[in-house]
């Protein structure tokens, strides 16, 4: 036995000198390392065409890796509240700022330097988000089935007989931006909020699209005449080839603005401050006007679009507060017809 | 069990060395290979982008170009596309070649298409090219509209100041171009820029996702050139571009190809372990198998079948021998057995003469005792003496002892030569002679009577004038360790047929009588073949028996319990 134990232990020092082998044989060369100063997590709801120039870029000039983890908007948000992500998250990229107000607790709150030339509507007041673009509201009409001079130019307009049932409209379930498209109608229209919805609903024939996106999708392929999308969304189709034009409308739109904040307690505090400084600098806004097709939360950034778009003063915080309510007076009248 | 582990682990302990060692040997030896091969793969990129670099250091400073740069409207472009042509002729196959404006506006391509395209001059690669005036700088392209997967651009200037930028695009095509013919079918091969995002990949890179794999390994801290899928991976940086060449090559080493040696290894430790039990079990039967019969058979034997037989044909000669022994000792042991059962049978036989011989003895002595007081009464002595003695006689042969002293032998002698020298009218006489010593000397009751009477009946019956003379002495070798008691007659002298047929121990006696063989043969069970009866016919005429005891006090109760025999 006792042999028998001798030769076990001989075996197994052996095999671990062989696996030591095997295990140095490895060279490191030419094999970077990243140390953890210059890392930064960053979570997004951006799509892809958006974020990664703009990591890419981020990454070249200040030579900081970004770990990124991408998701919806709420989904991340939730996540860095229950700080149960598998990461700890540094910083939130992209989500409308209303959704930030909301989470204000576990955002760190920063004031980037440049927070006097932004849009005086868009600058936080508390440093809980600072916004970096914002995405106008437009009318889109096909070029083939609507003469220009037929398009709606205003909200009232929607309700002419003429574009019942051809209106291509996101489900304002699924999609934030097709809310704050019904919150603005009804803004506009000053009635009562179910009254507006009805009208609405009737000009729509009770037809609703899956998304924003397969709105202009439905414009664009002649199933609808027209539609309501965001600029963005817009510009991008009509870029691809699209045939479709835009209208901004004359009594006024409003805007989603996205934001980003650094989360309470990141790790790497510091390459968070420096990427808010750097989406807010003028080459990020340029870029965002210039090759996304959003409008940049800058003052006296130069837009490619409308320039003399008229802004409604959108009631962020009343959108907030009756988002359930209207929601559910939208789905029963829906319902109620779809029988 | 402890045989079989020790016949089976050293090729187990062998097997694995080997192969560990075999692997570490063939694994380093491709390593060597494939990093060379890595090695390669970067050369040929360093090597094109020096080209790319020469180039470009041409048309950076070249005046017209910028100056045709910056004029607005396209005038000269014949001029500057003969010249861009002439010069980008051996690497078009590499990559496509524009001039872009310092606003970002392409102005002269070789490729398709790509005429009026715009890139941003404050971002990506053009900002990088201003930044890092008169060199040529390399980036991942990052714009999903252009095919260009990546690009190299160089300021172009003059004494007047930047004019524009010369951008080299490679493309997915360029690359495969210029790498063709590096890697194997089964390789993949990978182009990372420095932040490891993939650039291109091919092969089995493309399906693994490597780029994206190493960058996560790298953040997590995870060792980065760890086996990916059963591939091994190689990296090589260039220093000219930053660029990271990331071979992945099939392991030589695969789980399949490691598990089908150690199969291997396992079935011949099988085959071992079967081979090693199957002489195990063989050669405990031939040693062990034996013992077992051996055992069996002597518990037989214990248990007192003594005709058991072992089998004597084993295979091994020293069991063979064993069995042979064992079963010369059974046989021996049963012959010695039968003796002693035939020599208890004739004991009992004498013994049961013995008993046939007596009367009744309680009669007989109240008889004797009623003729005694007769003759008393009657004044008849000689019938009183007859009497008294025949009674001492009678009481010695009935007693239920079977020893008795000299002393009691001799006085019963005397008895019976009493009573006969009566009843023959006193023509004989008896001597008994011995040593006051020896008085308390054990010997068989009645042994030295029955050949007196014989001196009496046969030695002196013809005789008027007889002497019979009995002496006993210490006798032997060292004077005290044998009995001799000697019967001397001067009669008529015994027969020679007679002596023989004693000293034969062939003497029988008529049944119903303790004579002369049965004496001898008394003292034979008694004491053994070195005593008993001898006969002779001395010089001087008449006979004389010897008989020989083993010189003994008389015994103690208990000696008398055990020695029987």
């Amino acid at each position: 036995m006792k042999m028998k134990l001798r030769k076990r232990t001989a075996v197994a020092a052996a095999l671990s000198l062989c696996l030591c082998c095997t295990a140095c044989g490895t060279s490191e060369e030419a094999v970077p390392s990243v140390p953890e100063e210059n890392k930064l997590v960053v979570y997004t709801s951006h799509k892809e065409e958006v974020y990664a120039p703009i990591i890419k870029e981020f990454e070249e000039r200040t030579g900081i890796w970004v770990e990124l983890h991408t998701g919806g908007t709420s989904e991340l948000l939730e996540e860095i509240a229950a700080g149960n992500g598998e990461f700890t998250c540094d910083i939130m990229f992209g989500g409308g700022i209303e959704s930030y107000s909301a989470y204000k607790d576990c955002l760190e709150p920063y004031i980037c330097s440049r927070n006097g030339s932004i849009k005086e509507q868009y600058r936080s007041v508390d440093g809980s988000y600072t916004a970096f673009t914002e995405l106008p509201i437009v009318f889109i009409y096909n070029n083939k089935l609507v003469d220009s001079s037929q398009a709606p130019t205003n909200w009232q307009e929607l309700f002419y007989e003429s574009w019942q049932g051809n209106i291509a409209f996101g489900d304002p379930q699924k999609s934030g931006s097709s809310y704050t498209m019904l919150v603005t109608l009804i803004q506009v229209m000053g009635m009562e909020p179910e009254v507006t919805l009805r009208q609405f609903a009737r000009a729509l024939d009770y037809n609703v699209s899956a998304g924003s996106g397969q709105a202009v999708e439905e414009v664009s392929s002649g199933v609808r005449a027209i539609g309501l999308t965001l600029e963005e969304t817009a510009l991008k189709a009509i870029d691809n080839g699209a045939d479709i034009s835009v209208v901004y409308p004359r009594d006024g739109t409003s805007t989603l603005p996205d934001g980003c904040a650094i989360v309470e307690g990141a790790e790497h505090e510091e390459n968070a401050r420096c990427f808010i400084e750097f989406i807010v600098g003028d080459d990020v806004q340029q870029l965002a006007v210039e090759r996304l097709h959003r409008r940049s939360v800058l003052e006296n950034m130069q837009e490619t679009g409308d320039n003399g778009m008229k802004v409604l003063d959108f009631d962020v915080e009343w959108a907030g507060e009756h988002r359930e309510e209207i929601l559910k007076i939208w789905t029963d009248i829906m319902t109620e017809q779809g029988r | 069990m402890c045989m079989i582990t020790a016949s089976v682990l050293p090729l187990a302990v062998c097997s694995l060395f080997l192969i560990q060692l075999f692997q570490m040997k063939i694994s380093g030896d491709y390593r060597v290979m494939d990093m060379e091969l890595a090695e390669e793969v970067n050369g040929r990129l360093e090597l094109l982008f020096s080209k790319f670099e020469e180039l470009t250091g041409k048309f950076c400073g070249d005046g017209e170009i910028a100056e045709a740069l910056r004029q607005s409207d396209s005038g000269n472009s014949g001029e500057v596309y003969r010249t861009l042509y002439r010069e980008t002729k051996e690497l078009r196959d590499y990559a496509w070649f524009e001039l872009y404006g310092m606003d970002g506006t392409c102005r002269y391509s070789t490729g398709t298409g790509t005429y009026q395209r715009r890139m941003e001059p404050y971002w990506g690669i053009l900002r990088k090219a201003a930044e890092e005036e008169g060199r040529l700088v390399v980036l991942r392209a990052d714009d999903p509209s252009g095919d260009a997967v990546l690009q190299a651009a160089r300021l172009i200037s003059d004494e007047q100041g930047n004019a524009g930028f010369f951008v080299i695009n490679m493309g997915l095509q360029e690359f495969e171009t210029a790498l063709k013919g590096t890697y194997g079918g089964q390789d993949g091969i990978c182009i990372l820029d420095s932040f490891l995002e993939t650039v291109y990949d091919a092969g089995s890179a493309a399906g693994e996702n490597l780029g994206e794999v190493l960058r996560e390994r790298l953040l997590r801290n995870e060792p980065i050139q760890a086996d990916c899928n059963g591939n091994s991976i190689y990296m090589d940086k260039s220093e000219k571009t930053g660029l990271y060449t990331v071979l992945l090559r099939p392991q030589v080493f695969t789980a399949n190809t490691v598990n089908s040696m150690y199969s291997v290894l396992f079935i011949m430790i099988a085959v071992l372990f079967a081979a090693c039990t199957l002489l195990v079990i063989n050669l405990s039967n031939r040693l062990s198998r034996p013992i077992h019969v051996l055992n069996r058979t002597m518990h037989e034997v214990q248990v007192g079948n003594l005709d058991t037989r072992m089998q004597e044909d084993w295979p091994t000669t020293e069991f063979a021998e064993m069995s042979g022994n064992f079963n010369f000792m059974t046989a021996d042991l049963k012959k010695y057995m039968e003796n002693q059962v035939e020599q208890q049978k004739q004991m009992n036989e004498i013994q049961i003469a013995m008993m046939q011989a007596q009367l009744n003895p309680h009669f007989l002595y109240n008889t004797l005792d009623t003729v005694k007081w007769v003759a008393k009464a009657n004044h008849v002595p000689e019938i009183v003496t007859l009497v008294s003695k025949l009674a001492k006689i009678l009481r010695a042969a009935i007693s239920k002892e079977q020893f008795t002293t000299l002393r009691g032998e001799m006085e019963l002698v005397e008895s019976y030569a009493e009573i006969q020298r009566i009843r023959f009218d006193g023509r004989f006489e008896c001597v008994c002679n011995y040593d006051e010593k020896l008085a308390d000397c054990e010997l068989p009751k009645l042994v030295i009577q029955p050949i007196v009477e014989n001196a009496v009946i046969h030695g002196l019956s013809e005789c008027e004038d007889g002497h019979i003379q009995v002496d006993a002495f210490a006798g032997g070798t060292d004077r005290d360790s044998v009995l001799v008691v000697e019967v001397r007659d001067d009669g008529c002298g015994i027969g020679q047929e007679v002596i023989d047929r004693l000293n034969n121990g062939g003497l029988q006696e008529r049944t119903g009588h303790i004579g002369l063989g049965n004496v001898d043969k008394i003292i034979r069970l008694n004491y053994g073949e070195a005593y008993g009866v001898k006969i002779c016919r001395p010089k001087q005429g008449g006979t004389l028996v010897t008989l020989t005891f083993p010189l003994r006090k008389e015994r103690t109760a208990d000696a008398e319990n055990t020695g029987g025999r």
